[in-house]
C-alpha cells in the first residue's frame, strides 16, 4: 500500500494509538491523494475517528508519522492543523447555541476594523458559502432556534469558509433528510475542483459510492485496502469491512440455546411515532429473547429505546407491556412497570460519575423504585452493592470507589446491575458496548444472554453490526424511522446491505 | 469537601470529612482565646453560639439545596415575612401557638412557591429566588407599613415561648441552642439516612441520570424548596421569640453568613454532596470570626472582610484537594 504514491498530499506511516486496553490504531499506513474525495469506511471501533482526531490535532499518536507536502510531523497540534489548512466537521455539533449564525461562522476569527467587529465583510464572505450549501437562514438568527439539520449545515459552512486544503467530514449527513443529503453530496463533489481534498467518513455506503473517488477500508485500526471507487463494488467493500475472521473475536455461542417452550409476548409496539425521527415502528419482543435494532445514525434506531422508555416523548402509536397498554410514558412509570433502560451515553446520563459504586447501584432501587423502607443506611447500600458486584463480576477494589474510576465495561455492569436489582420484565440496551474493550464485551454479552434466559425480554440496539448478528435472535432493520424488515440468521455482510438498502 | 490528607489515606481508618473544619474552628477559638482569655468563658461561648443559632439552622438547611445543585437567595426574606406574619397575628389577638403555626406555615408556602416556580418555569432556583426575594420583602414591608413588629402585650411577652427563648428561664444551655442541635440531628438523618436524602444527592450528582433512574425530580425539588421555606419559617419564629421583635431589615443580611457557613463546612456548590454537621461547624466559624474580631479589638467593619477571606481560603483548599484527588486516581 505504501508503494502507491509517495507524493500524496498526506501520507501516514505506521501510525498507532492505544486507549487503555484498546488498540485504536494499529500500524496504519495510508496515502491521501490531492484534490479528490477520499472515503474511509469501517465498523465502529475500526479506528476511523481516532485517525481523524489525530489528523485534525485533537489526539497525539503513540508512534508513527504523518507527512504533509513532504514535511514529516510526529504529531499535529490544533494550531498546526489550522496553519496547514486542515478543517474538520464533527459528527457532534460544536456550535455556540446562544449566539447568532454569523458569530458561529467565524469562531474566534472575526474580521475586525480597529477594535470593532466588522459584520459587513463577514456577511459578504458568509452569504455565498451558505448559498452554495443551499442553506437559507437569517445570519442574525440565534443558532439554537434553528433545526438540527440547519445547524449541521452551518457547521459545514463554518469549515468551508476557511477554505481548507484538507476537509474532514465525519458522518456529515447524519441529521439531514434525503434532499439535504443530496445537496450536501453535490457540494462535496465540487470541493476538489476548488482546491480542497476531502476525507469523507460515513457508514452509508450509497453516499460513499456516490461521492468518493477513492475508498479506504479500515478494520481493527489498520488499513484493509485503498482503491479507486471505479475498481470496487459494494460486495467487496462490505467484505473488507467485515473481514474474514469476523465473529471469532466476539464470543460465539451467545445465541439462545433452547427454544423456550412457553414464551410470552413482553413488548408489542404498534405504529410508534415521536417528535423526532421515528415515523412508524412496529415490533414485538418475547420473553427469553434478545431482539436487535439495526439502523444508521439518524434512521430513528438511535431514538427508539429512549422513546420506548419514556425519556423522549412519543407522538403517536401504542406500546403494550405484557398485553397492557402503557399510555403515559415517563421514566418514573417505566420503573413502576419494570422497564429498564441502559442509555447510550453512559457517562453523561447513565451514572453519577463522582459517586461511589455503592451509591450508583442503589440508583434505581432506592431512588426510582417506590417499594421498601424510606430509611437508607450506608450498610444497607453497601450490602446491596456487594451482592450486585459479586453477581455481575464488577471488577472493583471495594464498593466505596468512585464509579468514574472503573473501566468502561465495569461501569456498564454497574448500570445494568442497578436496573436488574428491581427485576425488570423488559431490558432496553442502547448501544451498551460503547467504549468497552473487547474482553469486557464478551462478558457483557454473556450477561445479556443470561438476562434473556431468565425470562426477560431484551431489546438491544448496537452501532456495531457484528454484535447484532452474533447476539440477537431476531433483528429489526429501521430506515427513515420505519421498521422495514425483520430478519433472523443473517450474517454481517447481509445486514450491512439491508441497512444501506 | 475540605478533606485533609489523612482523610483520604487508608480506608479502614478514615476520619470524618468534617475533621478539618472542626480543627479550623478549634484553632480559631484558640487564637482569639489566647489574645483575649475572657472569650473562652463558657457563658460567652454559649451566648455566641446562641446568637448564631438561627443562621446555623438555615445553613444546615441550605445544604439540602446545595446538595441538589441549587441555591435559594430568598430564605432571609422568607424568615423576615414569616416572623412578621407570626408577630402580627399574635398582636391581632391570636394565641401565641397559633402565631407560631402561621409563621411556619407561611414559610413553607413561600418555599413551595419557589419550588413550583423553578419547576414550571424550568429556571434555576437562583434566578427564581432573585425575584421572589424582593416579592417577600415587599409583602413584608406592606404588611406592617415598613415598621417594626414589637409584641408588647404581656399575654405574649410572658408566654413560655418568649420567656424560654428570650432567656428569662434559666437553663445551663440556652434553649435555642438545644432546639437547633436537635434540628441538626433531624436534618442530618434526613439527608443521609432516608430515601428522600438519597434522591436529593442523586439529583445533585447528575440530574438527567436521576430522571432516567425514575426519580421524581420535580416533586423532590418542590419538596426541598418547601423544606427550606419551612426551616426559614421556624427561623423567623425563633427570631421573634429570641429577640422579641422583628424589624424590616431582619433577615436581609443573612445570605452571606449562611451560604458561607455551608461552603466553609465543606458542601460544594456543584451538587451531589453535602455535610450537615460541617455546616454547623462552618456557622460557628463564621460566628467566631464575626465576634472574635470585635473581641480582639479590631473594628467590627473588618469582620466582613475576614469572613470573605476565610470563604476564599476554604473554597481554594477544597478545589486544590479535589484536583489532587482527581489526578491521583
Amino acid at each position: 500500500m505504501s508503494s502507491i504514491l509517495a507524493q500524496g498530499v498526506i501520507s501516514v506511516r505506521s501510525l498507532s494509538k492505544r486507549y487503555g486496553g484498546v488498540q485504536a490504531l494499529d500500524n496504519l499506513n495510508l496515502d491521501l491523494e490531492r484534490n479528490i474525495v477520499h472515503a474511509i469506511v469501517g465498523e465502529n471501533g475500526a479506528g476511523k475517528s481516532t485517525f481523524m482526531k489525530i489528523l485534525s490535532g485533537g489526539v497525539t499518536p503513540d508512534s508513527g508519522s504523518i507527512s504533509i507536502d513532504g514535511v514529516s510531523y510526529p504529531e499535529i497540534t490544533v494550531q498546526l492543523a489550522r496553519k496547514l489548512g486542515i478543517g474538520i466537521m464533527y459528527q457532534e455539533l460544536r456550535l455556540f447555541q446562544h449566539r447568532d449564525v454569523l458569530t458561529n461562522l467565524f469562531p474566534d476569527r472575526e474580521i475586525r476594523r480597529g477594535p470593532f467587529i466588522a459584520r459587513k465583510p463577514m456577511e459578504e464572505i458568509a452569504k455565498p458559502v451558505l448559498e452554495s450549501i443551499g442553506l437559507d437562514v437569517d445570519l442574525y438568527a440565534t443558532l439554537g432556534d434553528l433545526a438540527i439539520s440547519d445547524q449541521q449545515l452551518i457547521e459545514l459552512a463554518r469549515v468551508i469558509i476557511e477554505k481548507p486544503k484538507l476537509l474532514i467530514l465525519d458522518e456529515p449527513t447524519s441529521a439531514l433528510n434525503a434532499r439535504e443529503s443530496d445537496r450536501l453530496l453535490e457540494l462535496v463533489r465540487q470541493l476538489p475542483s476548488q482546491g480542497t481534498t476531502v476525507l469523507y467518513v460515513s457508514h452509508r455506503l450509497d453516499e460513499v459510492f456516490a461521492v468518493a473517488n477513492q475508498i479506504s477500508v479500515m478494520r481493527n485500526g489498520s488499513l484493509v485496502f485503498s482503491r479507486p471507487t471505479n475498481e470496487l463494488d459494494r460486495a467487496s467493500v462490505i467484505a473488507g469491512i467485515v473481514g474474514e475472521e469476523k465473529s471469532a473475536r466476539i464470543s460465539s455461542g451467545a445465541k439462545s440455546q433452547s427454544i423456550t417452550t412457553n414464551t410470552t409476548t413482553i413488548l408489542e409496539v404498534k405504529n410508534l411515532k415521536n417528535y423526532g425521527q421515528i415515523q412508524d415502528v412496529n415490533l414485538t419482543v418475547n420473553s427469553g429473547e434478545i431482539v436487535g435494532v439495526a439502523g444508521l445514525i439518524g434512521s430513528g434506531a438511535d431514538e427508539l429505546l429512549e422513546t420506548l422508555f419514556g425519556a423522549k416523548p412519543k407522538s403517536g402509536g401504542s406500546i403494550f407491556l405484557e398485553g397492557k397498554e402503557r399510555s403515559t410514558l415517563s421514566p418514573q412509570n417505566s420503573v413502576r412497570d419494570k422497564v429498564a433502560l441502559v442509555p447510550a451515553d453512559r457517562k453523561r446520563v447513565g451514572l453519577m460519575m463522582e459517586r461511589s459504586v455503592s451509591d450508583n447501584l442503589s440508583h434505581v432501587a432506592v431512588g426510582g423504585h417506590k417499594h421498601g423502607t424510606a430509611i437508607v443506611t450506608r450498610s444497607g447500600l453497601a450490602t446491596r452493592a456487594k451482592r450486585l458486584v459479586e453477581r455481575f463480576g464488577v471488577k472493583t477494589e471495594h464498593v466505596d470507589i468512585r464509579v468514574g474510576n472503573l473501566s468502561g465495561g465495569n461501569q456498564q455492569k454497574v448500570v445494568i446491575g442497578k436496573w436488574l436489582e428491581i427485576n425488570p420484565k423488559l431490558v432496553l440496551l442502547d448501544d451498551p458496548t460503547r467504549g468497552v474493550d473487547i474482553g469486557a464485551k464478551s462478558e457483557l454479552f454473556r450477561l445479556i444472554r443470561e438476562i434473556a434466559d431468565s425470562g426477560k425480554g431484551v431489546l438491544f440496539r448496537s452501532t456495531e453490526i457484528a454484535e447484532l448478528t452474533n447476539l440477537c435472535d431476531r433483528i429489526y432493520v429501521i430506515k427513515n424511522g420505519e421498521t422495514r424488515r425483520e430478519v433472523s440468521e443473517v450474517d454481517e455482510a447481509e445486514l450491512i446491505k439491508l441497512i444501506n438498502e | 469537601m475540605t478533606n485533609s490528607g489523612a482523610a483520604q489515606g487508608s480506608r479502614k481508618f478514615k476520619l470524618p470529612e468534617e475533621t478539618s473544619v472542626l480543627v479550623a474552628l478549634i484553632v480559631l477559638i484558640g487564637i482569639v482565646g489566647a489574645l483575649r482569655p475572657t472569650f473562652l468563658k463558657p457563658t460567652n461561648l454559649l451566648n455566641l453560639a446562641a446568637s448564631y443559632a438561627i443562621a446555623a439552622l438555615l445553613a444546615g438547611c441550605i445544604v439540602f439545596l446545595l446538595s441538589m445543585g441549587e441555591i435559594d437567595l430568598s430564605f432571609g426574606w422568607i424568615l423576615n415575612l414569616s416572623a412578621v406574619l407570626a408577630g402580627i397575628s399574635m398582636i391581632a389577638g391570636a394565641p401565641v401557638w397559633v402565631g407560631i403555626v402561621i409563621g411556619v406555615a407561611a414559610g413553607t408556602a413561600m418555599g413551595a412557591l419557589n419550588g413550583v416556580l423553578t419547576v414550571f418555569m424550568r429556571l434555576p432556583l437562583i434566578i427564581v429566588t432573585l425575584g421572589t426575594a424582593s416579592v417577600f420583602q415587599g409583602v413584608s414591608l406592606i404588611s406592617n407599613n415598613s415598621g417594626s413588629v414589637v409584641p408588647t402585650d404581656e399575654r405574649i411577652t410572658q408566654h413560655v415561648f418568649f420567656r424560654a427563648l428570650g432567656g428569662s428561664i434559666d437553663t445551663p444551655v440556652p434553649i435555642i441552642l438545644i432546639f437547633v442541635v436537635l434540628c441538626f440531628i433531624g436534618l442530618h438523618l434526613l439527608l443521609h439516612k432516608t430515601r428522600f436524602g438519597y434522591r436529593i444527592l442523586a439529583i445533585g450528582s447528575n440530574p438527567e441520570a436521576a430522571r432516567l433512574a425514575g426519580i421524581p425530580t420535580k416533586k423532590i425539588k418542590i419538596q426541598v424548596c418547601a423544606l427550606m421555606g419551612a426551616v426559614s419559617g421556624v427561623g423567623g419564629v425563633l427570631f421573634l421569640g429570641f429577640r422579641g421583635a422583628v424589624d424590616p431589615s431582619t433577615g436581609g443580611q443573612m445570605l452571606l453568613p449562611v451560604v458561607a457557613a455551608a461552603i466553609i463546612g465543606g458542601t460544594p456548590l456543584s451538587g451531589g454532596a453535602g455535610t450537615i454537621w460541617g455546616s454547623l461547624i462552618g456557622a460557628m466559624i463564621v460566628g467566631v470570626i464575626g465576634v472574635g474580631v470585635v473581641f480582639i479589638g479590631i473594628d467590627a467593619v473588618w469582620g466582613t472582610l475576614v469572613t470573605g477571606l476565610v470563604i476564599l481560603f476554604a473554597i481554594g483548599v477544597d478545589q486544590v484537594v479535589r484536583v489532587r484527588k482527581k489526578r491521583a486516581s
